[in-house]
């Protein structure tokens, strides 16, 4: 009996001779989120398409189930694993409905005819991302968060039992990054999802466990609260990061709250104010 | 492109070749009535006019299917490279057929006894040197396994700058002999007339293989518009496809070249026009046999009755119209070319 529905054992990743990953063991549970933290260049996206299986790794396997990743088809693989990037090429004149109904080549046929089952599948996609009254709208005419809700609507037709999504939320102003999380969150527990985010407060509020990378390795995983600790982000980031908590904040509570913090040059508990005002 | 507008535009691309060809059979200098052609059909024509009847349908059917095979090759191509500079003649298949046919040519004057096996061993000389020239370039830019668009790009540019190298010194070997020198460069100018059923049959080999390849790669290419690796994620075969295309497209264009010789621009200006009346997207890869065979056809008989039969050949024709249209289309767009 298999618990996971992803494994990823000893997964390393070298590119003329420079190493992106290296020994990377995780595993996701059924119903689970998982966040991919760390700092610009520690290997996130490369270790998200080598669990999508975009990436062959130069070592160790991924596991979907109880099946080797790369054993599988094109088509099966897609049928279990549902990919989010996080953007497309400019393709302003595709219908969202089309962008979506895309999710269910898996589905069908050598031909590509589109069934029955199928726009059922597109219509639910659809409406549990909110997006039925721009159905018919080009993608040119959305914004960037409606793009990337469709763009999740796409993987959901896919119907695969899990998400693998890279920086859904980028270049999304805060409120509507929140709504766009909510939405997700509604996917679990049918689905597990994992995802890559530069943004540690956005995996400390809403992931179950969060995986910190630096320099192509893993420097912890677990709870947020594990995870996400001052010492271990100064580690993998630098100085420059305060973690505390929400205090009262009773759905937050036990979540670490991540805040840049200034540094104070002369160490006399004034910051910068010195400086700018000599 | 809604379904209602489809279905007609593609009823026209099937009424309008059928009509053009009819009117090359008729048209020309003399031109024959429709009651003449029927009798033709009734097999009630003999002597010179059941003759010129004959060259005329088979140059109309010639040419039908050349332009169907170099548009559907270029469709294909920009498709499949998301590139809308992609054609037949970048992706060297016309520079290899060219440079096959002419060696074969002036090969055989040396060999006498083999003179007269010429009709034959130029095309299927001109044949090889595509499918060839076209696999050395696919070759030349993989990668890791992976095709490399880019790479292929500059890899047909370079490629062709070599073989146009190698023809100049073929033609300059020639200097002393007129005929040879003249059949060379009418190779270059491309040829519609004095075809015969064979050549239709060889081009038509090249066009069914493409046509029957469409059905299994139309929607992956939809897919693969948005990247190699977004096409994957969906469950595209990337390499299965990219492979499949680049062959039906080599065989499509390598069979027309090696019957028609240097036709150029049809492969790059028939999807163009195609996007630009129907849109982007798969249906320009269904519509572009009719259309190139629309277009070819078309530009014969608007040229024959310009300039007179054998005046201009197809080649240069298509040249002084080709470029220009491109100069236009990039001007206009003022953007990058869409491939799809």
């Amino acid at each position: 009996m298999v618990s996971e529905v992803l494994r990823a054992e000893g997964v390393g990743v070298s590119v003329d001779g420079r190493t992106l990953l290296a020994d990377v063991e995780l595993a996701v549970a059924p119903g689970r989120l998982l966040a991919l933290v760390g700092p610009t260049g520690a290997g996130k996206t490369t270790l998200l398409r080598c669990l999508a299986g975009l990436l062959a790794p130069g070592s160790g396997r991924v596991l979907v189930g109880d099946r080797d990743l790369a054993t599988l088809g094109p088509k099966e693989r897609a049928r279990q694993v549902g990919w989010v990037p996080q953007l497309l090429p400019e393709l302003p004149e595709i219908r969202v409905r089309d962008l979506v109904a895309s999710g269910r080549f898996s589905h069908q046929g050598l031909l590509g005819r589109s069934t029955p089952d199928d726009r059922a599948a597109v219509d639910a996609a659809l409406e549990q991302m909110g997006l039925e009254a721009r159905a018919d709208d080009p993608l040119g005419e959305l914004s960037g968060g409606q793009l990337r809700l469709a763009l999740v609507a796409r993987a959901l037709a896919q119907d695969a039992p899990l998400l693998l999504l890279d920086e859904p939320t980028a270049g999304v102003d805060s409120p509507r990054a929140l709504r766009l999380m909510e939405r997700l969150l509604e996917l679990l527990p049918e689905r597990s999802l994992v995802l890559v985010s530069h943004d540690l407060n956005l995996a400390a509020q809403h992931a179950d466990d969060v995986l910190l990378l630096s320099d192509g390795r893993i420097r912890a995983q677990g709870a947020p609260a594990e995870v996400l600790t001052e010492a271990r982000l100064t580690e993998a980031f630098g100085p420059g990061l305060h973690v505390d908590t929400w205090g009262d904040v009773s759905h937050l509570a036990g979540r670490p709250r991540v805040l840049p913090r200034r540094a104070d040059p002369k160490g006399d508990g004034r910051g910068l104010a010195p400086y700018l005002h000599s | 492109m809604s379904g209602r507008r489809g279905l007609a535009t593609g009823v026209l691309l099937v009424a309008v070749p059928v009509l053009l060809v009819l009117m090359t059979c008729g048209g020309g200098i003399d031109w024959l009535t429709p009651g003449r052609l029927l009798a033709a059909l009734r097999g009630e024509l003999t002597g010179t006019e059941l003759a010129l009847v004959r060259l005329r349908w088979w140059k109309a059917a010639t040419t039908a299917v050349v332009g169907a095979s170099l548009a559907l090759s270029g469709a294909l191509l920009q498709g499949l490279f998301r590139n809308g500079l992609a054609s037949p003649s970048l992706v060297g298949i016309s520079g290899g057929a060219n440079l096959a046919s002419s060696a074969a040519l002036l090969g055989l004057t040396r060999v006498t006894a083999l003179a007269g096996a010429a009709p034959v061993l130029v095309p299927v000389a001109g044949f090889i040197g595509a499918l060839g020239d076209g696999s050395l370039v696919a070759t030349l830019a993989r990668r890791n396994g992976r095709l490399s668009i880019p790479t292929l790009l500059l890899t047909g540019l370079a490629v062709n700058a070599f073989l146009a190298g190698l023809l100049a010194a073929l033609q300059s070997l020639s200097l002393a002999q007129p005929d040879i020198l003249r059949e060379l460069l009418s190779l270059s100018f491309g040829k519609l007339d004095d075809r015969n059923g064979g050549h239709a049959l060889t081009g038509l080999v090249g066009l069914v293989v493409g046509l029957l390849v469409l059905p299994f790669v139309a929607r992956s290419l939809d897919l693969l518009q948005a990247g190699e690796e977004d096409a994957a994620s969906l469950g595209v075969d990337v390499p299965r496809v990219q492979a499949t295309c680049l062959a039906a497209a080599c065989l499509a264009a390598s069979c027309a070249v090696a019957v028609a010789h240097q036709v150029p621009f049809v492969g790059l200006m028939v999807p163009h026009l195609l996007r630009r009346l129907v849109g982007p997207g798969q249906h320009v890869l269904w519509l572009a046999a009719p259309a190139g065979a629309v277009f070819l056809l078309l530009t014969e008989l608007v040229q024959v009755r310009v300039f007179g039969l054998g005046v201009l050949q197809p080649g240069v024709v298509l040249s002084l119209l080709g470029g220009p249209f491109f100069l236009l289309l990039l001007r206009e767009q003022g953007r990058e070319l869409r491939s799809w």
